[in-house]
């Protein structure tokens, strides 16, 4: 007990969990005038945006890439014309908040092992050099890939007309974009069906489905549109120092702001009032108003632990009671005691498998067992000596149906059972690759639902929200938003929210959540 | 304009304006029940645990200045799981201001299970304010609190050598004895080579519990003790853990390896000692070292800073406070002396839990001190366990007070 005060009684907005959509929704109220408080349970901000220091290393705990931090069109950049606007999170994050970062392009979108078919390819960035890639691949298919481009690009602007107009106008939609009408209600397998590709083509275009890890006939084809297009034609992004950096950086331009930010502060529940949500009660006992509050957590969470159960109206149980969670991470950080190009290491994603059977490694991965896919990064790939003079860093993201870690929860064999899942991930790579990384091993580090569970208070270790199927996209949630905003004085942002995961489309549904709650109260 | 079609026109612009009604019917398909359990946060608790109240249970005395402690969870508590070399965090308050410091759990993982205890061996220092304290204070029947374990001192397959040797001096013997025990239930690694350096034969702890272990271990324990003092009965090997002696007891000093756990002064001769025999850094894992006695005597210590102070702005929600702070001891213990701890673990830089926001001066670290990442360096979050202040200092304390 220091008799030192913490908190004000009563702030504009409180917005409890600091990850990117916390931090967002904070910037941004703070911009716009409002006294913010941002409360975080864990002892520093940033949620998954963060890193962990084991010896000489610092791992990058999740970012893979970056979307939509790009200066317009790759192919129109590297042609010296103009090149369109800038990647929206870029302009919301750094020209909009004014959150000063630096980024890097890899020189390739990733590198595909496939052994099934033979596949061993490095997919560029920009149109013409994608399309050239998929026609040496597999003669014939580049015409196919120039039109399946333009239809990814299509269904990225139709959504960015969704996602920016404030009134949506169906019958505009229906009337001027027949093809993202026509084909945005079906799976990315009902689509990719029908341009005739051959199954070498299919297979090496499946690889983003590893930042997803769902069934392509469950993935709804406008959200893998959006993200092809994205990736492909503006580039995928990795930060200079991690992603941990991207969180230090907002957190000094939030200081800069006057938002007070508070860490290992637990908020334990919502305060309510009447109809309304009017403040949070901390952990540690106090009580805090105001006069809206945001919530980062899973709202299933909120639901089920933070707020009253009479106060919670039945339309919005049922949608939580109907929504899955999606997916859970097992990864595997190695700290090498060479440089990634000593080592034969090329690229900076890697996705290797026998084959992609979207279908099939979606019941493989519904258990606790060998993953059938790996997603492997190395930042050193990119930024050389990123992690230090003479060495690297690899990192294995797999991801797992949430439930799957049910299996094996026996803190004993925990150990014995990551190596296992582990070792399987190495020597897959060693194999596929030609590498040999297993005897520059210098750290180690392993990562399971358990461990974002820990320390992002992820439920059951799910990191990406509810599963994005065709009625609950970020279509439907996007045309649904103002209708589920189901308590008055609460707010959801994050992943599990309409623009659903990642960090840029958090970035922007928190922005635009906290210009919709200051509209209201910032009078 | 593509003209790709799934199902034919008509259908597929019926397919997509459906999901709007067809949201609506998929929600009232719903239950009222929304599922809060978590079973991966309850094993999650088992693996960490949290903050835990144990009693001491009985008092060992093992040498003149070690003891170990024997605690139980009090009513209703747990003990938390760990791996063989962790440590805890205890949490300590002496003349009503808190304070923590980490202590490696010296009894092996099954025990807690099996027998519903966990063990703690503390060396008494000549003038340590702390262990004093713990002397004096901590009887059988007394309550501690400590939470953990933490820490990363623990053999992990995929990186280790099947062969371990231990290089412990003083009472960095604890972890190993808890290793060493963990071994003979199940445990890892599979051979173990134990050189344990001390001044004097009284000062061996765990003597006749080693040769024990190694005695029923099938020969997968070995123990040596070398040492440095000038007793004069013994017969046994002498000096320090240097190079000769390390390639006498463990032969082939090649495809092993070290994990090193004693006093700061230790690490800087293991090293020097490392690069002699051609060990590379792969195979050497160090336990952090935990709180500093003087840091003075540190070589890249800055000796013209020695007994100057500062003066510290400690900003803590919406209250500040102007507190002194001197350049020989870190911040974490300026904030302590001062009444205003904040909750720490390592107390060595590593694990990074104190982690603060130092909006205006600059600190120094020991140079070998591992655990800062480069944005924080870069952007001054600072470890306040570690770090000295070498100027006036505006610190933002996250932690909770």
């Amino acid at each position: 007990m220091t008799g030192l005060k913490r908190y004000k009684e009563r702030y504009d907005v409180v917005v409890a969990g600091a990850g990117f959509g916390g931090i967002a929704a904070a910037l941004r109220l703070a911009q716009l005038g409002a006294d913010v408080l941002l409360l975080e349970q864990h002892n520093m901000i940033g949620g998954y945006e963060t890193s962990f220091v084991r010896g000489r290393f610092e791992f990058e705990a999740t970012l893979h890439v970056l979307m939509e931090f790009g200066e317009g069109l790759i192919e129109k950049i590297e042609q010296g014309e103009p090149a369109g606007q800038h990647g929206r999170a870029r302009r919301l994050l750094v020209e909009q908040l004014g959150v000063d970062i630096e980024v890097h392009r890899p020189e390739d979108m990733y590198h595909c092992i496939l052994s099934d078919y033979g596949i061993d390819m490095k997919m560029p960035f920009g149109r013409q050099k994608c399309i050239e890639a998929i026609e040496k691949l597999s003669p014939g298919d580049g015409e196919k890939m120039a039109k399946y481009l333009d239809v990814c690009e299509e269904m990225a602007e139709v959504l960015e007309y969704i996602e920016s107009e404030p009134k949506i106008d169906i019958m505009k939609i229906l009337k001027e974009h027949t093809s993202f009408v026509r084909l945005a209600g079906y799976s990315v397998a009902e689509v990719n069906e029908q341009f005739g590709f051959s199954e070498k083509t299919l297979q090496a275009l499946s690889c983003m489905v590893g930042f997803l890890g769902l069934s392509f006939r469950v993935i709804s084809f406008p959200v893998w549109a959006v993200m092809m297009h994205r990736y492909f034609m503006e580039g995928s992004f990795i930060p200079e120092k991690t992603s941990h950096y991207l969180a230090n950086r907002a957190e000094l331009r939030l200081r800069e702001l006057g938002v007070q930010i508070e860490c290992c502060a637990k908020v334990e529940r919502f305060l309510t009032k009447g109809n309304r949500v009017v403040g949070v009660e901390m952990a540690s006992g106090e009580k805090i108003y105001a006069k809206h509050v945001l919530c980062n957590a899973l709202p299933t969470i909120a639901i089920t632990e933070m707020l009253p159960a009479e106060f919670i109206p039945k339309r919005m149980r049922k949608l939580y009671n109907v929504r899955n969670l999606s997916v859970a991470p097992f990864a595997l950080y190695l700290g090498l005691d060479k440089p990634a190009k000593e080592l034969g290491i090329t690229s900076y994603e890697y996705f290797i498998a026998d084959n992609l059977d979207t279908e099939k490694i979606a019941e493989v991965v519904k258990h606790w067992v060998k993953h059938p896919k790996l997603v492997v990064t190395c930042t050193d790939t990119v930024i050389p000596g990123c992690v230090g003079e003479g060495c690297c860093h690899l990192g294995f993201a797999e991801l797992y149906h949430t439930d799957a870690m049910m299996e094996a929860l026996d803190k004993y064999g925990y150990q014995q059972t990551n190596e296992s899942l582990a070792n399987h991930l190495i020597d897959r790579f060693e194999r596929d690759t030609g590498t040999h990384i297993r005897e520059h091993i210098e750290e180690i580090s392993i990562a399971t639902p358990s461990t974002f569970q820990r320390y992002a208070n992820a439920m059951r270790g799910n990191v990406y929200g509810y599963e994005q199927t065709p009625v609950d996209n970020v279509i439907s949630r996007t045309l649904n938003k103002d209708k589920e905003r189901f308590i008055k004085g609460l707010d959801f942002v994050g992943g599990a929210t309409f623009r659903t995961v990642g960090v840029s489309s958090v970035i922007s549904s928190g922005v635009k959540v906290a210009e919709d709650v200051w509209a209201e109260i910032g009078n | 304009m593509s003209d790709i079609k799934v199902k034919g026109n008509i259908r597929d612009i019926l397919k997509f304006v459906k999901n709007i009604p067809g949201r609506k019917r998929w929600i009232n398909s719903g239950g009222l029940d929304v599922d809060g359990s978590d079973k991966i946060r309850e094993f999650t608790k088992e693996l960490h645990g949290g903050m835990v109240d144990a009693r001491i249970d009985s008092i060992k005395q093992e040498t003149n200045s070690t003891r170990t402690y024997r605690l139980r969870a009090v009513d209703g508590g747990r003990l938390p799981f760990f791996y063989a070399g962790q440590y805890i965090s205890v949490k300590l308050e002496i003349d009503g201001r808190s304070l923590t410091r980490p202590y490696s759990i010296s009894s092996a993982p099954r025990d807690v299970d099996d027998a519903g205890y966990l063990e703690i061996t503390i060396k008494k220092k000549k003038a340590g304010y702390v262990t004093n304290y713990i002397w004096d204070n901590w009887k059988e029947g007394t309550v501690v609190r400590f939470d953990g374990a933490y820490g990363e001192f623990w053999y992990q397959g995929i990186r280790d050598q099947k062969h371990v040797v231990a290089l412990a001096g003083g009472s960095g013997i604890t972890p190993f004895r808890s290793i060493a025990r963990d071994m003979l239930s199940g445990g890892r690694p599979e051979k173990l080579t134990i050189l344990y350096g001390v001044s004097d034969e009284n000062d061996i702890i765990f003597k006749d519990e080693l040769n024990e272990l190694a005695a029923k271990s099938n020969g997968r324990i070995k123990v040596h003790y070398v040492l440095s003092g000038t007793s004069e009965c013994w017969e046994g090997e002498r000096g320090f853990l240097c190079a000769d002696v390390i390639q006498k007891l463990v032969g082939d000093t090649a495809g092993k390896s070290y994990f090193v756990c004693g006093p700061r002064v230790m690490y800087g001769y293991i090293d020097k000692t490392m690069q002699e025999l051609g060990i590379i850094r792969r195979f050497v894992r160090r336990e952090a070292y935990g709180e500093t006695d003087d840091i003075t005597l540190h070589p890249a210590f800055p000796k013209d800073r020695i007994g100057k102070t500062y003066r510290l702005l400690l900003k803590y929600g919406i209250s500040e406070v102007e507190l002194t702070c001197r350049a020989d001891e870190t911040i974490l213990v300026s904030l302590e002396r001062a009444g205003y701890a904040m909750d720490s673990r390592c107390r060595s830089g590593e694990c990074g839990w104190c982690r603060s926001y130092a909006e205006k001066g600059t600190v120094w670290y020991p140079p070998e001190m591992e655990g800062l990442r480069k944005s924080d360096l870069d952007e001054n979050f600072i470890h306040p366990c570690s770090a000295y202040p070498m100027s006036d200092i505006v610190l933002y304390v996250q932690n909770q007070l």
